[in-house]
């Protein structure tokens, strides 16, 4: 488009060997009315064309308007086409891993479920058995507790009666053990006697005093010393 | 000193100062000192180095030297002396006295001399003390025992002690 186009500059000519004045004003004035006229013409002919360049501007700027909302309706119809076709494909994707999710949670839920299940029964069955095995215990004990009240119910008898017979044993061993002591204490009596005799007279019976009662008892068995003496 | 002619053990008259076979055994053991004490003498009396001095003798050798008339002035008299003494003591009879006190020696000397007057004269005693005898004295000669001691006559008395005691207490129930 060569609308906007500067014309091209006339070529120069080659500089006049000439370097007189007249020659030079003259081509000045004559350079200077073809330019004036030049610009005439070239503000008739811009004026001119202004119009038809205005009109054809606008034309081809609605031209381009139209195309372009044509083109950018295509692209964005295709933009959208392509988005719509992503959604869907990332809709079903996702519906798929949901579906395959609902799915695994079904199976686990179901396995849980029947997890739970078993160790529910498992639990209630041990509990059963622990709640039969104490009961047993229980009773076991219960059986055992009655039998020894039973026995101390018959030692207690069995002590009550050897109480008595004991109590009557003690009596009649006391009777027995007072006579006894009674008589040793008569019997003793005499060694008692004896033993003051010895503590009163031990010390105080000294041997020149004995001497008397002494010779006559060794002449009393004058003869059994004698004899043996003899021997 | 009174010379003897014969000496003989079985003759000796004991003096009563002479009581148990430790004086015996002391009398022994003297002679033999005075012997060897005179021997020494005669000795040293021959070789004109000190002069003769009779050994001072105890009052029980002097007391036997004396009731027995013996001579110890020859070394033969002294040898055949402490020959018989040891006879006499392994010979001599023995008799054990055991007494409730503590034997005072003037009570020993008169009943040695009673032993030696009544039952043999050459007897000699040993002294035991013990005094759950009470009194009296308990014998023991070589072959017996005789028990003299007051135990002893409560013992025999206990009978009799008791039927003492039986009555006393029956005649305190009575009352």
């Amino acid at each position: 488009m060569g609308l906007f186009q500067s014309k091209p500059e006339p070529a120069k000519k080659a500089p006049i060997d000439e370097n007189s004045d007249g020659v030079q004003r003259f081509f000045e004035n004559y350079f200077k009315d073809l330019r004036g006229r030049g610009e005439k013409q070239f503000e008739k002919a811009t004026e001119k064309h202004s119009d038809s360049f205005k009109k054809e501007l606008d034309a081809t700027i609605k031209k381009a308007n139209s195309q372009l909302r044509v083109h950018i309706a295509k692209q964005l119809f295709e933009q959208f086409e392509d988005s719509d076709k992503a959604l869907k494909t990332a809709q079903a994707e996702s519906l798929t891993a949901l579906n395959r999710n609902v799915q695994s949670l079904e199976k686990q839920y179901a396995d849980l479920g029947t997890t739970l299940e078993k160790t529910v029964n498992r639990q209630s069955a041990m509990f059963t058995r622990t709640f039969e095995e104490n009961m047993a215990r229980m009773k076991t004990m219960q059986e055992a507790q009655e039998a020894a009240l039973r026995s101390l119910n018959r030692n207690v008898e069995a002590l009550e009666l050897q109480q008595k017979q004991l109590s009557v044993m003690l009596k009649d061993n006391v009777a027995k053990q007072e006579a006894t002591i009674i008589e040793a204490f008569e019997e003793n009596m005499a060694q008692v006697v004896e033993q003051y005799l010895v503590g009163t007279l031990g010390d105080h019976f000294d041997l020149k005093s004995q001497l008397p009662l002494i010779i006559d008892q060794m002449e009393a068995d004058k003869k059994a010393l004698s004899d043996d003496m003899k021997l | 000193m009174i010379k003897s002619a014969h000496l003989d053990h079985e003759h000796f008259i004991l003096p009563p100062t002479i009581v148990s076979k430790v004086d015996v055994s002391r009398l022994v053991h003297e002679v033999e000192l005075v012997d060897s004490e005179l021997t020494a003498a005669a000795l040293r009396t021959k070789s004109h180095m000190t002069p003769h001095t009779n050994p001072t003798l105890s009052d029980q050798l002097n007391d036997f030297l004396q009731q027995n008339a013996l001579s110890i002035g020859t070394s033969r008299e002294r040898t055949s002396l402490i020959k018989e003494l040891r006879l006499l003591k392994d010979k001599a009879p023995v008799v054990h006295m055991t007494f409730a006190t503590t034997a005072d020696r003037e009570s020993l000397e008169y009943l040695v001399g009673w032993l030696r007057s009544t039952i043999h004269k050459q007897s000699i005693v040993t002294v035991g003390v013990q005094p759950s005898l009470i009194g009296g004295v308990y014998v023991r000669t070589p072959n017996h025992v005789h028990d003299f001691s007051l135990r002893n006559k409560l013992k025999g008395q206990h009978e009799l002690l008791l039927k003492e005691l039986r009555a006393l207490t029956k005649g305190k129930k009575h009352v």
